[in-house]
């Protein structure tokens, strides 16, 4: 991943509609998580919603909105804001051909809301006992695009088709960690010249009650495991010979990148070797658990970023969030790791470049 | 119910399905050229037709109908019936010499107030 850089920066998170709105709201010292009236049921009714996000302001064609569930607009307004932050031509037909879109996500709630209300007017309850009468009664009877809305890359494709990106799409859904993921897979592609140039990051919304019951079922629930959230944070990443040609501004290189399914320490030490850095080069860590941290830096821990009690967890999303307002101000060696409920993580080493005018 | 109850229905059932103003949508605007449906938009305005009037349509029967055309002569004596009775659709802009894929586009929210008229009047 050596020859890939980042050239634009998009966010939406629980604090802001947009990275520089987050960042403000952060720097002022705010933060998101707050009591949901429908959450009361589970152990923890706090959660982090992004109040001030109007997806409207985002969509070249708001008839699509239809066909997208909250994940999915978070995504479309952080990947088209990534696009603008790294002066991508939209408006050219041959930039946008080679645009490709990697987005991670954790998935959708399968229109839980949609899904409840028509059990809730089966008229004898039937539907809630018998599978094949909740066949029959309840999906057969839901709305036909309730599909389209929730397959889980849906994401990436209403990127693509709201900024005309036609290069290469697709989707990670390894869990939490899908985000960071996604990016390292954007930046392997780039560097190995299989993709001219990718949106990448994560979008979550866990805004709903299979995401609060999954937490709740894994015993991370509530105050010390995770506050739900949602957000979204998308990069542009391109060869680095090519963003110079352009002129674009280089935020960030990518150094190395790992993944695994036991924990994010063993990716860790994977994107540092790739990196070539040891332990004591990495100026700043973010979304590693302390059982990481003391695996891979012994007892001298560098600096950590942990946005989650201000901008709660965004799932998929989480880590690239913090990935993003680090890239934003300038961080130096950046390690960012991400580690979902059954332990897939992925790991992303960074160099930042210069100040952040914004 | 009456044919203004109609009407409106299917008018709010577009404006919904299509993402329009309601107050912007012309008993005579294509579905496809003026108020941009697409495919998937057909199903779904069938299914909030259902909703909304509270019946159950045979599929795509609504589109179906008398757009159906088998061979070049049925086509053309079919277009002529058409333009005698939508003559405030904009013919201009429709194919001199069109494919039996060019029927969908002459369907407008007439088309769908006089089908729900038909059903709800019963046979």
């Amino acid at each position: 991943v050596s020859a890939a850089v980042i050239t634009g920066l998009g966010a939406v998170s629980a604090l802001g509609p947009s990275l520089r709105a987050t960042r403000e709201a952060l720097e002022r010292g705010e933060r998101a998580p707050g009591p949901l009236a429908w959450a009361a049921p589970f152990s923890c009714d706090q959660g982090a919603e992004a109040t001030g996000f109007d997806p409207r302001a985002h969509f070249r064609q708001t008839k699509a909105l239809k066909l997208t569930d909250r994940r999915t607009r978070l995504a479309v307004a952080a990947a088209l804001a990534a696009a603008e932050d790294g002066s991508w031509p939209l408006d050219d037909e041959r930039a946008t051909e080679e645009l490709g879109v990697v987005i991670g996500t954790s998935g959708s709630d399968l229109g839980a809301r949609e899904l409840s209300m028509a059990v809730a007017g089966d008229a004898d309850g039937l539907a809630a006992r018998d599978c094949s009468e909740f066949g029959r009664r309840i999906l057969a009877g839901l709305r036909p695009i309730w599909l389209l809305v929730n397959l889980p890359n849906m994401s990436s494709a209403h990127v693509a088709i709201q900024l005309g990106a036609r290069g290469p799409n697709s989707t990670v859904m390894t869990d939490w960690s899908a985000g960071l993921q996604a990016l390292g897979e954007a930046a392997a592609q780039v560097g190995d010249g299989s993709a001219s140039a990718l949106l990448a990051g994560g979008a979550d919304c866990a805004m709903h009650p299979f995401a609060y019951a999954s937490c709740e079922q894994a015993g991370v629930l509530g105050p010390g495991g995770v506050t739900p959230a949602e957000g979204a944070a998308v990069f542009l990443v391109e060869p680095e010979g090519r963003a110079l040609a352009r002129g674009a501004r280089v935020r960030a290189h990518v150094r190395g990148f790992g993944t695994s399914v036991d924990g994010a320490a063993s990716c860790m030490r994977a994107a540092l070797d790739e990196a070539g850095w040891s332990p004591a080069d990495v100026d700043v860590v973010c979304g590693a658990a302390d059982e990481d941290m003391t695996s891979v830096f012994g007892e001298r821990w560098p600096r950590r970023l942990d946005l989650r009690p201000a901008l709660g967890h965004a799932f998929a999303a989480s880590a690239p969030l913090e990935l993003a307002c680090l890239v934003d101000r300038g961080a130096g060696r950046v390690l960012a790791a991400s580690t979902g409920i059954c332990g897939h993580s992925a790991a992303l080493a960074l160099e930042t470049v210069g100040e952040a005018g914004a | 119910m009456s044919a203004r109850e109609i009407e409106e229905k299917v008018i709010g059932v577009l404006a919904e399905a299509l993402d329009r103003d309601a107050a912007s949508i012309r008993l005579h605007d294509s579905l496809i050229d003026d108020l941009g449906a697409e495919s998937i938009d057909f199903l779904d305005i069938q299914f909030q037709l259902e909703a909304a009037f509270g019946v159950k349509l045979p599929p795509d029967d609504i589109w179906k109908g008398d757009l159906e055309a088998t061979d070049p002569a049925a086509l053309a004596a079919h277009l002529t019936r058409l333009r005698e009775r939508m003559p405030d659709f904009d013919w201009e802009r429709f194919p001199r010499a069109p494919q039996a894929s060019d029927l969908p586009r002459l369907i407008t929210p007439r088309t769908i107030v006089e089908y729900m008229r038909r059903t709800l009047a019963g046979p």
